[in-house]
């Protein structure tokens, strides 16, 4: 996908384009709002990453006037801010997405990727482990025919890992994923929570400790 | 101490200096009537004496003659009602009118003094001629009358006085204090959301309009400070998070190089972990910096608090285990409430981390929702070994840690961060109890936002 990538800060830009070009797009980088506008106009991007801090002309005013002279590429905002009138801003300015800093870069390519697909990709209704299932309709576990109790927490966290089997990720990564909002809580939390799981569902293992790395689930061990 | 309007300070002040001024105004009109009426009086003895001698000497049909017998018709009439004494050159009694009861002092009587007698003050006077002695003098009761008359008369004017200085000055002070009275009001209306408004400063010139002038000077400055805070809170979000977000993107990058060692990656991963704590920290200062510019702002969604706390509870199991504590929960199967999910939630975390934080091996928490008039209501109690009193004062204060220990981690952002997101929504943190067995915290919410 062709992208332009619109941000002061030069080191950010410099690993959001990087970023993107690995996972196969077509990247441009400016870091100025007129500059943005410029090179918007002239050049057809499919999507445009646009920071809202910005000297010259901010984010929401580039995005204004690319929609009044049609520009229609998608729009991706990026804010520090984060508070969330800029999101319902950014949206109702016709964003298409919108993104806090700091964001995890996986998360910005995921996002980019969502966003060329022309039609959301249907969702799957049950998640596949070897013989653990999670059906997502009505969040309930079986290991073969054996239906297992997890609570909240649990759930979420084997949803996040059964959704991406044999990714391997890290208690950071699983922190933010499974609590949403980056708070304090000890990491030791994911711990006790991979514990739990493993003694609801792991015989045999599914959840895997990657040393120094983190977790994943997969059939076998590596 | 009671309070009194000014306006009757001043009436009640203006009173009793207007009663000091009679009574002053009164005693000295008294003492210079009284100087003069004496030296009236004085004369009078004096000139009632030398018109004694001169019938004496009339009589006599020339100079005083000693040896003539002296006789009670010498002295004149109007002298008969006085008291009066005449003696011979060696000390003998001549002649004593009848209002005489008593000898009259003889000792120091030579120029005018004032004697009582029986009650009575008497001015006498000694007068020597010819080889007599007269010795004259009278009641001072006439003077003594005018005196009195004043006082009565100062009696008498004092309450018209009172009343007339009491309603006067009030009026005035009124009138002088209606400006103030506006300034008041005018300086009330003058708040976080309307700090453009200014004191209308009147034509007078006078000290009142000094005062608006100076008052209006703090006001900009108010207004400039307060507006540089909203800026800073926009800018620092800004310089803040955009290192970060660099400093996240690089970590990231690092562990996705495939080239890259686990145990570098690992390490990368204890960065990143970093970062995050970093960024919570930044968010929550951000926080603060909104709150203190009445820039909070507060999504309202509907939402149940006990799927929530279901989430919460569960985390804090979880953090629990190892401290071995009892996790009593009294949730209601839902609980609707519109508020701020997101500042909801770092309301929840925050107390019942803190109940973990402050408890004790083998402890217990409680934890209580309930809808109670038209409030949401969040009780989490603990066991440990509570706050002290000096100390539960400043738990609400930013960066103020419970206990003195480094045992517990943390920025301490905590409870004050809790509570600015509670009010604003129009509920309120509080403490309940802190003693050395339970330490409760409540969470109040108006449950329609």
């Amino acid at each position: 996908m062709r992208t332009l990538v619109v941000e002061d800060e030069v080191r950010l830009a410099r690993h959001v384009s990087r970023a993107l070009t690995n996972a196969g797009h077509e990247t441009a980088v400016v870091h100025d709002g007129e500059a943005a506008l410029a090179d918007a106009k002239k050049n057809p991007y499919e999507l445009i990453i646009l920071d809202v801090m910005l000297p010259g002309i901010d984010g929401f005013e580039v995005l204004r006037r690319l929609r009044k002279a049609h520009v229609d590429s998608r729009v991706l905002i990026l804010t520090a801010r984060g508070e969330l009138n800029d999101r319902v801003n950014g949206l109702a300015m016709g964003a298409d997405d919108y993104l806090a800093k700091p964001f995890a870069m996986q998360e910005l390519v995921a996002r980019v990727a969502a966003l060329g697909r022309r039609y959301a990709e249907k969702a799957p209704i049950k998640l596949q482990v070897a013989d653990l299932t999670l059906d997502l309709t009505n969040n309930e576990v079986f290991r073969g025919d054996r239906r297992i109790e997890v609570s909240v927490r649990e759930l979420t966290l084997l949803r996040v890992l059964m959704r991406e089997p044999g990714r391997v990720f890290s208690r950071t990564e699983l922190c933010e994923k499974v609590w949403e909002r980056e708070h304090e809580y000890d990491m030791k939390l994911v711990e006790v929570f991979i514990s739990r799981l493993r003694r609801k569902i792991d015989v045999p293992p599914l959840i895997h400790t990657v040393r120094h790395l983190g977790y994943t689930i997969r059939e076998t061990a590596p | 101490m009671t309070r009194w309007p000014l306006r009757w300070k001043v009436a009640l002040y203006s009173a009793l200096l207007a009663i000091a001024a009679t009574i002053g105004g009164a005693v000295t009109t008294w003492y210079v009537l009284r100087y003069h009426e004496i030296a009236a009086f004085d004369q009078r003895l004096t000139t009632d004496a030398s018109e004694f001698f001169r019938d004496v000497e009339n009589f006599a049909g020339g100079p005083a003659n000693n040896r003539r017998v002296f006789k009670e018709i010498f002295v004149p009439l109007a002298m008969r009602d006085k008291l009066v004494e005449v003696t011979d050159a060696k000390g003998t009694l001549l002649y004593r009118s009848p209002k005489v009861h008593t000898p009259l002092p003889v000792d120091d009587v030579k120029k005018f003094h004032n004697h009582i007698i029986h009650g009575h003050t008497i001015r006498m006077a000694e007068f020597e001629e010819g080889g007599l002695t007269l010795r004259v003098g009278d009641d001072l009761k006439a003077i003594s009358q005018i005196g009195r008359d004043i006082f009565m008369a100062m009696l008498g004017a004092i309450p018209t006085v009172l009343l007339i200085i009491l309603i006067g000055s009030r009026w005035v002070a009124s009138r002088a204090i209606t400006p103030i009275e506006e300034i008041r009001q005018a300086a009330a209306s003058i708040t976080a959301q309307r700090l453009d408004q200014r004191l209308p400063v009147p034509p007078t010139g006078d000290e009142i309009a000094g005062l608006i002038e100076v008052l209006n000077a703090a006001f900009d400055r108010l207004q400039r400070s307060f507006e540089q805070a909203v800026r800073f809170s926009a800018a620092a979000s800004h310089h803040l998070k955009t290192p970060i977000a660099v400093l996240r993107a690089g970590i990231e990058e690092i562990m996705s190089d495939s080239e890259c060692s686990l145990r570098t990656q690992a390490a990368a991963d204890g960065l990143l972990h970093q970062v995050h704590q970093l960024n919570s920290i930044a968010d929550k200062l951000l926080l603060l910096a909104r709150a203190d510019a009445g820039r909070l702002e507060v999504r309202f969604d509907e939402f149940d608090l006990s799927e929530l706390l279901e989430g919460v509870l569960d985390d804090t199991r979880a953090l629990a285990e190892p401290l071995d504590l009892a996790i009593e929960a009294n949730v209601p199967e839902t609980l609707p409430l519109k508020a701020d999910r997101v500042y909801v939630g770092m309301i929840a975390q925050n107390l019942l981390e803190n109940a973990i934080k402050y408890n004790e091996r083998g402890g217990r928490i409680k934890v209580t929702a309930q809808a109670k008039n038209g409030s949401v209501l969040l009780n989490v109690g603990n066991t440990g070994q509570g706050i002290p009193e000096e100390r539960a004062a400043h738990l609400f204060e930013r960066f103020y840690r419970g206990r003195g220990d480094e045992r517990v981690s943390g920025s301490g952002l905590g409870l004050s961060t809790a509570r600015e997101l509670a009010r604003a929504h129009g509920g309120d943190v509080s403490l309940l109890q802190a003693d050395s067995t339970w330490t409760e915290l409540s969470l109040s919410l108006p449950r329609g936002g």
